[in-house]
């Protein structure tokens, strides 16, 4: 279990990254939407122990990371795979790993080749162990992070933006082991995509400005949106410019928008079965028209 | 275990990228070529003189009696002598020793920035490794490094020592000079080597490129001879190596040279060869701790640095 609670931290004297984030994370995986500089990978960060919260608490599986003893604790039942994430190119991907499986306590040989030779085959990467990290492909090194963050059968994972950069193909495959994952430990996926909370996860919050705009499930977001997602087609006229437009395509009879709107928002506008990504943008336009944050 | 697992985990990836990196090697070979070479070419001009000299004539024979020397003397000096000269000239070669200090600091910086330049620096700190391990890990790894490095060179200026005794008086460096050079390597030249080093990467916890870290680098080494002579300095000045360290002015002085001993025999005070003052052995412990109480100063600063910068 995770508690956050009136979590801030700032960085200089202007820039404030959280603002009095409280949540409560439990078992399974756990989805962390919001826009780019909404306070995400600061959140991560914190819960990895990496940086220090400006002020409140957060706890996780009973330690508080505010404390050098409790920052130890957490370090060493997690595995991180941070936003930006930096490999050495002279090492081998096994080499690689070996090293971090070291650093990560596994020090008893035999159980060490044993996690690496199960982790590299779920990765996909066993065939590709010996080759120098300075030759793979993006897709190929984020699998190296995923990896690495697995090692040592971690109790917590968290995955900062791990899709980014990566073919369809990567992504369904990360979100299948993500999803797996889940079933043995807590995971944390943070992202800015939202198609891949919908596919994995059961639990979320929506983070914007430093806020919690909303926590629950996928569901809900779905059902707050409904009855205000419409198809509409026009012969090329400007839309009202109030509207949020989900998406454009261009067919024949002219152009067909998905748009979302409190009300239909033309005669011949027809209603549709709302998605995650709609709920995600409606709740986004209601937080900046509230203007606080909070919905 | 797991806190010597992990030191050694970071000590052995950081001796292979020392190699792959390239400078703290390239330092240590020039190091070692310039202290070889300075030796070297010092025996080299002395060497001429000594060959002629060992053509003993009845009428020489007679006046090394007569100037109170044994012929017993005069078989070890044939023996010993071009190695005795040639620890003579260590204490100049030795001053290029210097050159270590003033690069290795350069050499060694970036081990940690390259760490936040490649990115895996969040990596590292997301596992449970602690600050004081992964610096300790660091320092090792580039000793290892160095120190080896250091080896191959020292092995180097005995083969060419070797070659060069034997190819113009066939003989070869006597036990007594290799033992001394051995001792001089491990005692003195290593401190050398663990001070230029150990700066080096602990300075570099402060820097976030390998640009940013150069010119520190440069000026820590420029600090250390400043340090080194500031500190070290042997207590007799009057025999003109006020540059040397303590150890090796502590070294020459145990060294039993036949030339010391035909100088004794022949009324000559030579100085350093045990004939005139001894440095006390107090003194030269007394210069290991003040190198390791410092260094271990620079440790605990830099770990501090990274438990604040960085929550390390």
């Amino acid at each position: 279990m995770i508690i956050v609670s009136q979590l801030t931290k700032t960085f200089g004297k202007k820039v404030q990254a959280l603002r009095g984030v409280d949540l409560e994370i439990g078992e399974g995986m756990f989805g962390l939407v919001g826009p780019n500089g909404a306070g995400k990978t600061t959140l991560m960060r914190i819960l990895a122990g990496l940086i220090r919260p400006t002020s409140g608490s957060a706890t996780v599986l009973g330690n508080d990371v505010s404390t050098r003893r409790g920052k130890q604790a957490v370090k060493s039942v997690l595995g991180y795979l941070p936003q930006e994430l930096g490999l050495y190119p002279d090492l081998s991907a096994l080499e690689f790993l070996e090293y971090i499986a070291l650093l990560k306590g596994v020090g008893d040989r035999t159980e060490r080749n044993r996690q690496l030779a199960e982790i590299l085959e779920l990765v996909g990467l066993a065939a590709d162990a010996q080759r120098r990290l300075r030759t793979f492909s993006g897709g190929m090194k984020r699998r190296v992070g995923i990896a690495q963050a697995l090692l040592g059968e971690p109790q917590l994972l968290i995955v900062d933006e791990p899709t980014s950069g990566l073919d369809p193909e990567e992504r369904v495959r990360l979100r299948n082991l993500l999803s797996r994952m889940a079933e043995r430990c807590t995971v944390i996926l943070s992202t800015h995509i939202v198609e891949d909370i919908s596919q994995s996860c059961s639990d979320l919050a929506v983070l914007e400005a430093g806020r919690v705009i909303y926590r629950g499930q996928p569901a809900g977001l779905i059902e707050a949106v409904r009855g205000r997602v419409w198809s509409l087609t026009t012969g090329g006229a400007a839309l009202d410019p109030r509207l949020v437009v989900v998406s454009t395509l261009h067919v024949q009879s002219g152009v067909q928008y998905r748009v979302l709107s409190a009300a239909a928002p033309a005669s011949g506008a027809t209603p549709l079965e709302p998605s995650l990504e709609d709920g995600y943008l409606w709740l986004m336009q209601q937080s900046k028209k509230n203007g606080d944050g909070g919905v | 275990m797991t806190a010597v697992h992990q030191v050694l985990a970071v000590a052995w990836t950081e001796f292979r990228f020392a190699f792959r990196r390239g400078a703290p090697v390239a330092v240590t070979i020039l190091t070692g070529l310039l202290v070889s070479a300075g030796i070297l070419v010092l025996m080299l001009e002395s060497l001429p003189t000594y060959a002629s000299a060992l053509t003993f004539t009845p009428d020489q024979q007679a006046r090394w009696l007569a100037a109170g020397f044994t012929l017993e003397q005069h078989a070890r000096f044939v023996t010993n002598g071009p190695a005795d000269m040639l620890v003579m000239g260590t204490l100049l070669g030795g001053l290029l020793m210097f050159v270590a200090l003033l690069l290795l600091p350069a050499a060694t910086i970036s081990a940690l920035p390259a760490d936040r330049v490649c990115g895996v620096a969040e990596l590292l700190r997301s596992t449970p490794l602690t600050g004081a391990r992964y610096l300790a890990g660091k320092v090792l790894g580039v000793l290892w490094a160095v120190a080896l490095t250091g080896m191959a060179m020292l092995g180097l200026f005995f083969a060419a020592a070797d070659i060069l005794f034997f190819s113009s008086m066939h003989i070869g460096l006597s036990w007594s000079a290799c033992r001394y050079y051995l001792e001089i390597a491990f005692l003195d030249g290593s401190l050398f080597l663990v001070w230029g080093t150990s700066v080096g990467v602990l300075l570099g916890a402060i820097f976030r490129t390998r640009r940013a870290a150069i010119f520190p680098g440069l000026l820590a080494g420029g600090f250390s001879i400043f340090f080194w002579l500031t500190a070290f300095r042997p207590p007799s000045t009057d025999s003109g190596l006020q540059f040397t360290d303590r150890l090796q002015y502590f070294l020459v002085q145990n060294y039993h040279s036949i030339i010391g001993e035909l100088a004794q025999t022949g009324g000559f005070n030579a100085g350093l060869f045990g004939l005139s003052r001894q440095v006390e052995f107090s003194q030269v412990v007394l210069m290991y701790l003040t190198v390791i109480g410092v260094l271990s100063i620079l440790a605990c600063l830099a770990r501090l640095w990274l438990q604040w910068k960085e929550n390390f």
